[in-house]
């Protein structure tokens, strides 16, 4: 065989990106950036909203607050986009100026109105069922309990308004003028559930949804990144590699980094379902004793600064991102630190602890075979099986 | 609360329209279709190889996509995926009845290695696979199968096309293919396939993004080879309704209507497409007395394709009459059609994967003189209520009696053929 750059051209390393800078406006709680983008006449604002009043319990409210806000008029065709963060939230809209404009006082006149509306989810495919069984793991709070939570957030509530539109806008912040009444003793949220191997049966699906957390202690946030990418970012990955391109055992699998550990998401018939975990113990393994490539290496640095550049190049996920560092260069720091990482080669060719996994699968599940398997063939993998039937 | 018919003052919009776009037909037969966009230093590249499905054998163009991304003559396996993501760049491929499209993107200062890939997977695709791969992507489409079959009438819109359609030689043509039809496809087949569709004289390039056309016509130039015969137009027959009448046993209520679609860059396609757009909006909800929700979709070729209107619906013989009454004088609104054009035309120009999607679709509809006027081409179309002519020469294809009709409830209330 020819040798491959024989054929192709050497490619060129990727630049590091530069950031725009904001026109930036500042008062005692509220801040606005303005970024100008000429390209057409699209607008997207971003306000978020974070409070040092937050309890352990604060993503419970998630839901109700999404509920809420669903419940709001859409204005023209505006697209909008609530994004839960640990110390707050983050309210996006996008579409043509005059139509944001309406459609963010409409949101504020709810926020203002200080409701918050029922949890229910509705629940019907393979992956909301799945996902929603596995967000469930939380006592929720009462909605009493949830009232004074949301009441307590908005009493030292700042807000920072992130928008592109081609000339500057006038926007105003949200002002509430909420009363606390009682405060909400901070609740432990336990320890996390003991087993390892969680299984719900569905037997209506026809394939079964797995989800396996895989935590690495000893590596940093940024260093998690690049083994989650190595893993499961497309499809030569080691994972899809060796599940869908060696094996035939699955259409897709992929893995994204959670902030605290590398979630590994795929869907498989019955049939394959032990087969699929094996060879996903087997990956694991095998790139735990060699650690990343060169390759590799080099690869994610590609990938991380073509993803910068979609990013620049998309003005919802420009705001987004732009927003969630708490001054305007934040991003063009995140970006430098990432990079060195991937160029000091920390990781390059050193053995990694192995993960600790967790497993989650919902769908037409055979308890016997799943216990059987782990006895003869999955060492420990799905060690405790809890059944839960709905 | 719906704010529409805001179009008094749109002389700035000028300004956000980038107007400079490249168009020729290069040695190779290639068409290419270029407009520069340097915001970033990326490009997006859309590669569309159209073929006459009528005989090829079902399921072959997929599997081939599937293999495009496996091994060629000078690219072992996986290395196309490897050699992209190392260059800061990535490629899709989606397959339908009568095209295969590549989507890539690329950082710019990259091209020049996007361009020798899709060379190789153009022209030595054939001496690269392999029977293990062959194997492997026929488990993985078996897989694509069943993740179909997952999501709730996942298969729906291409049972229907197949069947409404049955008796028309391209469109009623298999995508996925079926199990048997993986397994009899022969890697001769492929090879068949591809050499001789996946040639540049099929294919049309759509860029956007930090290009410059020259170099980029000479890489290309210096790629594909010269292709000295005068490409023949496939002639494919028109596309026409052949009422077909289906009963489906199943818990959800769902009326489905299946009519031939008029040809992509018509008046009538834009008629059409303005028709299927109300009857999603608020306001024909409202004029049908049994519905709960109304989807509708289409696919439209040069030689047209076809749309369909799906009703959830306790009173199937009811909402058919109504519906009957809604196609005679159909309610549009089109100051609402108008604001719609306009907010998609903003955001899609935006992004270069945008921009290839609008380009994509100004090629169906203007001649090669206009290429210019692309992107406000989508601003205007139809800023007035079309006229008398426009409405009878897409009336035609609207013909709820002559459509085909698939019922999906706990009785045949039609007496159709069961599926």
């Amino acid at each position: 065989m020819v040798t491959l750059f024989a054929v192709v051209p050497t490619f060129v390393p990727l630049d590091v990106p530069n950031i725009p800078n904001p026109v930036v406006y500042r008062e005692e709680q509220y801040e606005r950036w303005w970024y100008e983008d000429t390209r057409s006449e699209w607008v997207v604002i971003e306000d978020c909203w974070s409070s040092p009043q937050i309890l352990s319990t604060w993503d419970t409210l998630e839901p109700s607050i999404r509920q809420l806000l669903l419940t709001t008029s859409i204005v023209g065709m505006v697209s909008s986009d609530l994004d839960w963060t640990s110390d707050g939230f983050c309210l996006r809209t996008q579409g043509l100026e005059v139509d944001v404009l309406s459609q963010r006082e409409e949101y504020f006149e709810i926020l203002k109105a200080g409701t918050i509306g029922s949890a229910d989810t509705m629940v019907d495919t393979l992956d909301r069922v799945h996902y929603a069984w596995m967000a469930n793991e939380a006592i929720p709070p009462t909605n009493f309990q949830r009232r004074r939570m949301w009441d307590m957030f908005w009493d030292g509530a700042r807000q920072r308004t992130v928008y592109t539109s081609s000339e500057p806008l006038s926007l105003g912040f949200l002002d509430t003028d909420r009363k606390v009444l009682l405060s909400l003793k901070e609740r432990d949220r336990g320890p996390k559930s003991v087993a390892i191997c969680n299984t719900l049966v569905r037997p209506e699906f026809p394939q079964i949804a797995v989800t396996i957390e895989a935590q690495y202690k000893d590596l940093s946030i940024s260093e998690m990144r690049v083994v989650s990418s190595i893993l499961g970012d497309g499809v030569r990955s080691r994972l899809s590699q060796r599940l869908r391109e060696d094996l035939g055992l699955v259409y897709s699998i992929g893995s994204r980094f959670t902030g605290d550990s590398v979630e590994i998401n795929y869907t498989v018939s019955p049939v394959h379902l032990v087969d699929s975990l094996i060879a996903v113990r087997d990956v694991l393994t095998v790139f735990s004793e060699t650690g990343p490539s060169a390759k590799e290496m080099n690869t994610v640095r590609s990938m991380f600064l073509l993803r910068q550049y979609e990013v620049l190049e998309d003005p919802a996920s420009f705001v987004r991102m732009a927003g969630r560092f708490s001054t305007p260069n934040g991003w063009g720091g995140y970006i430098a630190r990432t990079v060195q990482v991937l160029e000091v080669d920390t990781l390059t060719d050193k053995p990694l602890d192995l993960p600790s996994l967790r497993i989650w699968m919902t769908g037409p599940l055979n308890h016997s075979e799943v216990i059987t398997s782990e006895s003869s063939h999955l060492m420990g993998l799905c060690s405790v099986v809890g059944a839960h039937t709905n | 609360m719906v704010h529409i018919g805001r179009f008094e003052n749109d002389e700035h919009l000028g300004a956000y329209s980038h107007k400079v776009i490249h168009w020729a037909v290069l040695s190779s037969g290639i068409t290419l279709i270029v407009a520069p966009n340097d915001h970033v230093p990326m490009v997006s590249v859309d590669i569309i190889y159209e073929f006459d499905p009528s005989e090829i054998p079902d399921g072959v163009p997929h599997l081939t996509e599937h293999l495009l991304f496996e091994s060629t003559k000078h690219l072992e396996n996986g290395e196309v995926d490897r050699l992209l993501r190392l260059a800061g760049g990535r490629s899709t491929a989606s397959t339908t009845w009568d095209r295969i499209v590549i989507s890539d993107t690329i950082a710019s200062s990259n091209l020049n290695t996007l361009l020798h890939i899709e060379a190789e997977r153009s022209q030595h695709l054939c001496e690269g696979i392999t029977i293990e791969e062959l194997e492997n992507q026929r488990a993985v489409i078996a897989q694509e199968l069943l993740s179909m079959t997952v999501r709730t009438n996942g298969d729906l819109a291409d049972r229907l096309r197949r069947r409404s359609f049955a008796v028309h030689p391209v469109i009623s043509k298999e995508v996925m293919g079926q199990i048997y039809d993986l397994e009899s496809a022969t890697k001769e087949d492929i090879c068949l396939f591809a050499q001789h569709w996946l040639q540049p004289h099929h294919a049309t390039w759509v860029i956007s993004g930090a290009v410059d056309v020259e170099t980029l016509t000479t890489a290309l130039n210096r790629l594909f080879p010269t292709h000295s015969e005068t490409l023949q137009d496939v002639a494919i027959v028109d596309v026409q309704n052949e009422g077909h009448r289906w009963f489906e046993q199943s818990a959800e209520d769902r009326l489905t209507v299946v009519f031939a679609a008029p040809p992509a860059g018509s008046v009538a396609e834009g008629v059409s497409d303005a028709m299927l757009y109300s009857l999603t909006q608020p306001v024909s909800l409202s004029f049908f007395t049994r519905v709960d929700t109304i989807q509708t979709w289409s696919e439209n070729r040069r030689y047209g394709g076809w749309m369909a209107v799906s009703f959830n619906t306790d009173s199937p013989e009811q909402t058919l009459r109504e519906f009957q009454a809604w196609v005679e004088t159909p309610r549009v609104d089109w100051a609402q059609w108008n604001y719609r054009q306009r907010h998609l035309t903003a955001k899609y120009q935006i992004t270069n994967e945008g921009r290839v999607l609008l380009l994509k679709a100004c090629n169906f509809a203007l001649d090669h003189s206009s290429w210019s006027k692309c992107f406000d081409w989508h601003l205007n179309r139809f800023e007035v209520v079309p006229s008398q002519t426009d409405w009878a020469g897409a009336k035609h294809f609207w013909n709820v009696s002559e459509s085909s009709i698939l019922w999906q409830g706990s009785d045949n209330v039609f007496g159709g053929d069961v599926w």
